[in-house]
């Protein structure tokens, strides 16, 4: 997402955001007020306070949403969107049932420093979460969960309609597909990496 | 079991209503100390404050699992 300044930037991000969640929660996106824009500093998007957010529809699920981002100033002048622009930190989507155990877990933290010894990696990724895997899977038994699919960034948009398409979440209304479609579209068009 | 689960849930009204901007909750940096302090406890059992510190210093066990990932997130809420 872009803008002319950065209040613009801002709101371009998560206008888009909060209008894809909302199609299936009413449980709205907490960031900081305007008033304390600076360009190159970490800003939280999160779906309420990091809690998981009960979803309703066929088996009840939970979502947890959040991302860390920065608007950053560009200097392309033939770019009339404008100046500023919004990078991602790092983002979790979350699915997980209703006790808890994860489902998928999408994950990406690009400015981390790769460390194999702590388990941490920067390339998008998924951990497949004990609902998926079982008890007892026949590989790494002890820690599949821990294991790192990679994924290629993930929208919040290809979340949200897994959650509905494949998992049967109930959206809250019925033009949710146009919906996801325009607020994904923007996301593809303005993502900075 | 389901106790716990229940107080975990986001609860959408008991969220400050500062604006009036549909489906966006804006704090205050005042308010984002609390949140993180709140969510600190909840799911780490450590202030919110003692959390950033350990977390900025590497002290934190499994910096990557869920529960850290959580409330990491809330940092940039709680700066100047």
């Amino acid at each position: 997402m872009a803008g002319r300044n950065l209040h613009e930037a801002y709101q371009n991000f998560i206008s888009p955001m909060s209008e894809a969640l909302h199609c299936i929660t009413e449980v709205p996106l907490i960031v900081r007020e305007r008033n304390r824009l600076v360009t190159d500093t970490p800003f939280s998007v999160t779906l309420g306070k990091m809690d998981p957010v009960l979803l309703k529809g066929e088996a009840p699920l939970h979502l947890t949403v959040g991302q860390r981002i920065r608007i950053i100033r560009t200097e392309d002048p033939s770019d009339v969107r404008g100046p500023f622009k919004i990078r991602t930190i790092d983002y979790i989507y979350l699915l997980a049932t209703t006790d808890d155990d994860e489902i998928p877990n999408f994950q990406w933290t690009p400015e981390d420093r790769a460390d194999e010894t702590a388990n941490v990696v920067t390339f998008p990724h998924l951990h497949l979460g004990p609902a998926l895997t079982g008890s007892k899977p026949q590989i790494r038994p002890k820690n599949l969960h821990k294991a790192h699919i990679p994924t290629g960034r993930v929208s919040l948009e290809a979340v949200i309609r897994l959650a509905i398409v494949e998992f049967g979440v109930r959206p809250h209304r019925q033009d949710w597909d146009a919906v996801l479609q325009r607020t994904e579209a923007a996301f593809m068009e303005w993502r900075t990496r | 079991m389901a106790t716990r689960l229940q107080s975990r849930l986001a609860e959408p009204e008991r969220l400050p209503q500062r604006r009036a901007t549909p489906g966006i909750e804006y704090v205050s940096q005042q308010q984002g100390v609390e949140i993180l302090d709140q969510q600190a406890w909840k799911y780490l059992g450590m202030s919110g404050q003692e959390f950033v510190q350990r977390y900025r210093a590497g002290e934190i066990d499994d910096p990557t699992r869920t529960d850290v990932r959580r409330v990491a997130m809330l940092i940039p809420l709680a700066e100047r």
